[in-house]
């Protein structure tokens, strides 16, 4: 597929994931099917995803050669500096400092998965996805009792919320490893969502700095700025970096931190067709007023952005006219 | 739309009293349209730009707070607008710029620009709940209560901290409330309510932690600062018993007169558990329940496990299969007409 990165299969990997993990939750909701039996979908349907997936990625690469998807141009154009696929070398001393700024960013990550890990670092307000997932397991349904008391429910809950599938992928998650609710929720989910967030960052990087010179300085720039905008963006709840840091499996977090980068990537590089899997992804995870999401406003925003910029263009070439060149015209 | 508007205006002044990463965004912002040499991602810098001016004004906020079904605070709404993506965008710019150009010495730029973010922020520190050993208490005395009654189908009534992480550490055990009792976020996942006798039943435990007293001096529901009722152990330790809980703890700095009412209240005796006094009702004497006119006497478990009462009272009993929070019912419908005292 023209102009699409590595980095874009693995954006799709993970909404193909909730995708599935939603499937097996609606299964389980409208048939009453237990979670024992909702895991199983879910494991073969992944499995199936997965085949699928790598069918795809092979077909990929036997028809584009061995081309680096990663380092391919903006639009799908071949990049100036590139011959059949192999990138020429850069200028010594520039590649130099993008190590040195890679280092950095790297132990920047580090710091922050070392964060997460250690414990004692959770925002739980407003949040019950620990109890959630622990009821699901216990009564091995979905939804059977009010998980934040253990009693079945007097007045129900939001179907709006109820089809909310987050809960169901960390329980399925919880009963395919055999690990605690709370190990998965509080350390193994936000530690994961953390770099699949850095991921989407360099889809972004991708598309914001293309095929201008110097382009590995300002990705590795830009990569190691966000790393430190994520540590200092811990000091309130709605910013980034406390999404990522501090309550990374909330389903804001995840459209925060991975679906909106990945968003603004794909739209600036036009990819219009790939932003409904977003669109998608979110309406699994997040409540949203019938999927008009945050996902669906930034995409009509940067498509409005485009023919806005287009316009702009125009008429900044227009004024640039001499009258003569308007004669001539 | 006045009360909306308002939120706008306090949201964006909430959102820039704590950090200032916000500032930081505006200045990558003008230092993008200020120094960009071709029209080079003209899309991107133009939706960064009028979505931001969108977050900050208040008529336009009030209407993406609309959009976004009025359910999320102001500072969801800065989710529409790149504020990490473009603000790393334009320091990343400025910085290699700088390496390139060799304006002037690289090193110092970055240094300067990393102050600039941190302080525009903080490390981590407000990230941290603190509550760790909070959460450390309430597991110990949460294992050893499952040590003690490995089989148990426990329903527990405790001072705030373990109601907490009661369900967390342990999804077997059943709670009278739950943590939306205090945090009033939660109760935006159900349409369940809490009645009066619950919500008591948590000040009180509130105020035993605090005091270690058995009487808690509220002021009156009708909002009257003169009245003030008072909230009895007695009345607390009845409706725990009616709300199915067979389990109780009680913070160790409580009074010894309060202990010893608690324990005619629930006719049992205390015993330690970790930083705990811990009152356990045992199933087959759970309480008893009188009748006004002393005509008769009904004994029955305590509510949440099936529950037999005379025919006279529940034609029929509970049907087989009919287990949704019936008890609730079954109790309310003997409000009034019954008063239940415990078992000596």
């Amino acid at each position: 597929m023209k102009g699409v990165m590595v980095w874009d299969y693995l954006m799709a990997g993970i909404t193909v994931l909730v995708g599935v993990a939603e499937a097996a939750h609606l299964a389980g909701m409208i048939f009453g099917w237990s979670f024992g039996r909702c895991t199983l979908l879910f494991a073969v349907l992944l499995g199936i995803g997965c085949a699928a997936g790598a069918g795809i990625w092979f077909l990929s690469v036997r028809r584009h050669g061995a081309a680096l998807y990663s380092q391919k141009d903006l639009n799908g154009a071949a990049a100036p500096v590139r011959r059949h696929g192999d990138a020429l070398p850069q200028e010594p001393k520039e590649e130099g400092r993008g190590r040195f700024i890679y280092v950095i960013f790297i132990l920047l990550v580090i710091s922050q998965l070392i964060f997460i890990c250690m414990g004692d670092t959770d925002y739980r307000e407003g949040d019950m996805t620990v109890e959630t997932v622990g009821s699901f397991l216990q009564e091995d349904g979905i939804y059977r009792v009010n998980p934040l008391t253990g009693m079945p429910y007097t007045a129900g809950m939001p179907s709006r919320l109820k089809v909310l599938c987050l809960p169901s992928l960390y329980g399925f998650l919880c009963k395919l490893t055999g690990l605690s609710a709370a190990a998965v929720v509080r350390n193994i989910v936000p530690a994961v969502i953390l770099l699949c967030s850095y991921a989407a960052y360099r889809a972004l990087a991708c598309s914001l700095f293309p095929r201008e010179g110097g382009r590995r300085l300002r990705r590795a720039c830009f990569m190691t700025i966000v790393s430190l905008l994520m540590w200092t963006g811990t000091y309130a709840f709605g910013m980034d970096g406390f999404g990522l840091l501090v309550c990374g499996w909330r389903g804001t977090s995840i459209r925060n931190g991975v679906l909106l980068p990945w968003l603004f990537s794909l739209c600036i590089r036009r990819k219009w067709l790939w932003t409904v899997l977003c669109i998608a992804a979110e309406a699994c995870i997040v409540w949203t007023l019938y999927g008009c999401g945050t996902c669906l406003g930034v995409t009509a925003g940067m498509a409005a952005a485009h023919v806005l910029s287009k316009r702009l263009g125009r008429m900044r070439d227009a004024s640039k006219r001499t009258p003569e060149e308007e004669g001539l015209i | 739309m006045r009360e909306l508007l308002r939120n706008a205006w306090l949201g964006w002044q909430e959102y820039t009293s704590q950090g200032k990463l916000a500032c930081l965004l505006l200045a990558a912002l003008l230092f993008l349209w200020a120094g960009r040499r071709r029209r080079e991602q003209e899309p991107f810098l133009l939706y960064a730009t009028l979505l931001t001016v969108c977050c900050i004004c208040p008529v336009t906020a009030a209407l993406l707070m609309v959009y976004q079904t009025r359910f999320y605070d102001y500072e969801w709404i800065w989710s529409l607008a790149p504020l990490t993506a473009a603000a790393a965008w334009g320091m990343s710019r400025f910085l290699a710029g700088q390496w390139e150009e060799k304006k002037f010495s690289a090193l110092p730029a970055a240094g300067l620009l990393a102050a600039a973010v941190f302080l525009c922020g903080s490390l981590g520190g407000n990230g941290l709940s603190g509550d760790g050993a909070d959460r450390q208490e309430a597991a110990g005395a949460l294992n050893r209560l499952e040590e003690l009654y490995p089989e148990a189908e426990l329903c527990l009534w405790a001072p705030r901290e373990v109601m907490e992480y009661g369900r967390e550490t342990d999804a077997s055990l059943r709670l009278p409330y739950g943590r939306n009792m205090w945090d009033d976020h939660l109760n935006a996942y159900a349409y369940d309510t809490y009645d009066d006798g619950l919500k008591a039943m948590a000040g009180w435990m509130d105020w035993a932690e605090e005091t270690g007293e058995a009487d808690w001096k509220r002021q009156a529901s009708s909002g009257n600062p003169r009245k003030a009722e008072t909230v009895r152990l007695e009345d607390c330790a009845r409706k725990a018993l009616e709300s199915g809980v067979n389990c109780v703890l009680l913070p160790e700095n409580v009074l010894p007169e309060t202990l010893r009412r608690m324990e005619e209240a629930l006719g049992t005796e205390a015993r330690k558990l970790e930083n705990y006094y811990l009152f356990r009702v045992e199933e087959r004497a759970a309480f008893r329940t009188e009748s006004r006119q002393g005509a008769s006497a009904l004994y029955c478990r305590p509510p949440g496990f099936t529950v037999m009462p005379p025919g006279k009272y529940l034609a029929g009993g509970l049907q087989s299969g009919c287990t949704a929070n019936s008890i609730g019912v079954q109790y309310n419908y003997r409000a009034g007409r019954e008063r239940r005292l415990p078992e000596e």
